[in-house]
């Protein structure tokens, strides 16, 4: 199995994509191949920014790409690369927030979050908060807002 | 999790095993300095020999469904004779299990490909 791991400085924690090779009946495809397959399966251990799960992805071929990503891709690095800026950009890892900013952070559910007041000229800053099995977020341009839910 | 793919010849009532796996690793063979960027390939290896006895099998690297990933000296598939792509993951992994096992004549279907002898069992 294939791990790619992402530091987060924000949080300093660790987290993972997992690209795992199986072997078995797909049911999506049992009309077409009726037979055991090898696929990719993607997971990552981390959510979104709203604190909605991924969905699990299941590669069989390579145009089974990251959604929003170019079909078919080139070959398995432009296929996985698109995956990451997927997960990441919906995560919203790479969005940086002002030197001003306070955050606090809280997990559940094996994942982190952080939730901080900052304000932002370039881009979009957000806030959230999340406790288990809820999550809300907000955010706008040149603004900042939080909210929190429990 | 690594897949172990389990090979049973009738005849010798014996079995080798092919290992399967997808890798997220640096790769020797293309690692240049300022080039260390993680690569990400499925990888087929086994311990087994071929009927020589002289060499074992070197691993398969693959990075695509086509072209260089193809079975037989990376220009034709090794059951059809045929240089189209591979159209999933399950048919690259079972073109090049058989081409582990069966072995191949040399130049077998115009592909430039050296003789492979097949796999030995036991």
């Amino acid at each position: 199995m294939g791990i790619i791991y992402i530091y987060n400085e924000e949080d300093n924690s660790r987290l993972q994509i997992n690209v795992e090779l199986k072997y078995g009946f797909l049911a999506s495809e049992l009309a077409s191949a009726n037979r055991s397959e090898y696929y990719l399966e993607i997971t990552p251990n981390f959510r979104k920014a709203n604190g909605s799960a991924f969905n699990k992805f299941v590669v069989r071929t390579l145009t089974d790409v990251a959604p929003g990503a170019t079909t078919p891709a080139t070959d398995f690095q432009e296929l996985i690369d698109d995956y990451v800026d997927y997960f990441m950009t919906a995560a919203e890892m790479a969005l940086s927030s002002s030197s001003s900013s306070t955050s606090s952070s809280s997990s559940s559910e094996g994942y982190s979050s952080s939730s901080s007041s900052s304000s932002s000229s370039e881009g979009t800053s957000s806030s959230s908060s999340s406790s288990e099995g809820t999550s809300s977020s907000s955010s706008s341009e040149g603004t900042s807002s939080s909210s929190s839910s429990s | 999790m690594a897949i172990n793919v389990t090979v049973y010849s009738n005849g010798n009532s014996s079995s080798k095993t092919i290992n399967v796996d997808f890798a997220c690793e640096l790769l020797s063979s293309s690692y240049a300095p300022l080039d260390n960027q993680i690569k990400y390939f499925f990888k087929i290896s086994t311990t087994a020999k071929d009927t020589s006895n002289a060499t074992y099998f070197p691993a398969k690297v693959l990075k695509g469904l086509g072209g260089a990933n193809l079975a037989l000296n990376g220009t034709k598939q090794a059951v059809s004779n045929t240089a189209a792509d591979y159209s999933t993951i399950t048919e690259l992994i079972e073109d090049h299990i058989y081409d582990m096992v069966t072995g191949h004549e040399a130049n077998k279907n115009n592909s430039g490909v050296s003789y492979r002898p097949p796999m030995k069992f036991p």
